[in-house]
């Protein structure tokens, strides 16, 4: 097999997984949860400004309990991250497959709560009963809802496609029609979730999310919490945008909540009192390294490749798609450099495409893991936070100083590649200036 | 007045374009509405729509949207196009396909 097919194939193959069902709604549910997690950074970046001394200047202005408030946002935002995640991907799911998705979800919901834990203990040993814990809806119960939310959503609608329930007679309301509708689904999703929690009661004393989290999500996220994987997670995402294909959305679909559950992870630390900056049990690729600190400018870190261009472009294809696409470039939109230059399948830029996001996340990942910048809490900035910015508000100086640097290595990386396609542009530039001064003279003579 | 609506990743990118877009569409005098919108999305968004454009980063959708969206015509934006924000060029490019 030659290494075009294989490369086909690879991309056959990514652009069927992302085909599938459940991935999409994965994706696509996963996203819904943003807003609220956006919005509860704002608090819990107010605070845990990354400023020295401000938490004790805080405290003599407003009092020791000056953040509680803030912090009661951030622990119904991120602290029920699980819950956003159930209701989310059954919804995505349910609503693709042109089911009732709304109430799938709150089945869904229901049945999340029947196999989590309804107690918690408290430091004296008492059982409290009657609650919710957020310890296990939030970050920690992130791959049990991902399970239980698709499994929901798939019976669901095998129900309502196959005409499982119970029909009401014509003339019925369509809405009391659609409470008995879901009747029999519920009945078989909450009996199975009953049975699900005996089972794990009865066979190891715990619940199906500590289950979950002890077989499954504790080896996912220490999987992605080193240097391998994330090169690889940085490496595949350009070679797919290299494709013309959306890599990020692909990949961030699926490893978005296990990097967010690892900024959880560390947020934890930081409530028990810890600090993150050198600390070895803290997370080091988080969601936000992948989010912010490999796509400056986008996805390629392609502001390297803009600021190349305006150092030395000659030729005006480049210069002129390099101005079109500084401004949305500023905000890491880069469509227009990926698309217009293009860099999709062009040789010349596979190199500093793939090499510099994967150089970008070394060089964060070395930052962390000698103590320079702290590792990420659970604070998060919009993607299209401009570069620098984002890393001050994310992990202080030393954010903005990793950012700078990795801006300054993506244009030292791209400026040769750049040069060797502007040179090609300018070259077809100036023998489509002279076959049109020979046209024009032939045309004299003639 | 026809209905365009154009898909991405997240409705960023194709916000720009719809802008230019809208630009071209006024100077043609060709009455349309012409709306940006994630993928997922596109049921909600785009199921009365006369014409649904994916951007190329997303044309990979294509066949799903088509499934989400029945009976409406599910194009992807010419590569270059896209990336010069060529206005001009997918509206006449919507224009060939819904008239």
């Amino acid at each position: 097999m030659g290494k075009q097919e294989l490369f086909d194939k690879f991309l056959d193959y990514m652009v069927r997984f992302a085909e599938i069902k459940a991935v999409a709604a994965l994706k696509d549910g996963f996203i819904l949860t943003l807003p609220l997690t956006l919005a509860g950074s704002v608090f819990l970046l107010i605070a845990n400004l990354p400023i020295g001394g401000y938490s004790d200047f805080m405290a003599a202005q407003f009092g020791a309990g000056w953040a509680a408030p803030l912090n009661q946002v951030a622990g119904s935002t991120f602290g029920i991250l699980a819950i956003l995640c159930v209701l989310g991907i059954c919804y995505k799911y349910c609503q693709a497959e042109g089911c009732d998705a709304i109430t799938a979800s709150l089945l869904a919901l229901a049945s999340f709560l029947i196999v989590t834990k309804g107690s918690v203990l408290t430091k004296a040993g008492e059982v409290v009963n009657d609650v919710i814990p957020k310890g296990w809806v939030g970050g920690n119960g992130v791959i049990t809802a991902i399970i239980v939310s698709l499994l929901v959503a798939w019976i669901f609608c095998y129900c309502e496609k196959n005409h499982i329930g119970i029909k009401m007679p014509a003339g019925v309301p369509d809405g009391v029609a659609k409470a008995f509708a879901a009747l029999v689904p519920g009945m078989i999703v909450f009996a199975g979730s009953a049975v699900v929690f005996f089972l794990c009661q009865a066979l190891g004393g715990l619940t199906f999310p500590e289950l979950v989290f002890q077989v499954l999500q504790t080896p996912l996220q220490n999987l992605t919490d080193n240097l391998v994987a994330g090169i690889i997670i940085a490496g595949i995402q350009s070679v797919l945008f290299w494709a013309g294909i959306h890599g990020p959305n692909i990949v961030g679909g699926v490893v978005g909540p296990i990097l967010t559950a690892n900024a959880i992870d560390n947020q934890h630390l930081l409530d028990a009192g810890m600090s993150l900056l050198g600390n070895p049990q803290a997370k080091i690729i988080t969601i936000q390294v992948n989010d912010v600190f490999i796509k400056s400018g986008g996805c390629g870190i392609t502001l390297g490749l803009l600021i190349s261009a305006f150092i030395a472009a000659r030729s005006a294809q480049m210069k002129s798609i390099s101005k079109l696409a500084f401004v949305p470039g500023l905000f890491n939109i880069n469509e227009p450099i990926i698309f217009g230059l293009p860099i999709v399948f062009n040789p010349y830029f596979i190199v500093p495409f793939i090499g510099v996001p994967v150089i970008a996340m070394i060089m964060t990942y070395v930052a962390i893991a000698i103590g320079f910048m702290s590792p990420f809490s659970a604070v998060q900035v919009p993607w299209t936070t401009p570069t620098v910015i984002a890393g001050f508000l994310l992990a202080g100086w030393q954010g903005a100083v990793v950012q700078l640097a990795i801006v300054l290595m993506a244009t030292v990386v791209y400026f040769p590649f750049m040069k060797i396609q502007d040179n090609i542009y300018f070259k077809e530039e100036l023998d489509a200036v002279e076959g049109k001064g020979i046209e024009t003279r032939n045309a004299e003579h003639s | 007045m026809k209905k365009i609506v154009l898909l991405c990743a997240s409705g960023m990118s194709t916000s720009m374009l719809v802008k230019t877009m809208e630009e071209a569409a006024a100077e043609m005098n060709y009455e349309c509405q012409i709306s940006a919108y994630p993928t997922s999305e596109a049921i909600k968004q785009a199921s009365d729509a006369d014409l649904i454009l994916l951007g190329p980063q997303v044309r990979f959708a294509l066949n799903k949207i088509k499934g989400q969206c029945p009976g409406v015509l599910v194009e992807s934006i010419d590569m270059r196009m896209y990336g010069r924000m060529d206005g001009k060029g997918v509206v006449e490019f919507a224009k060939s396909k819904i008239g």
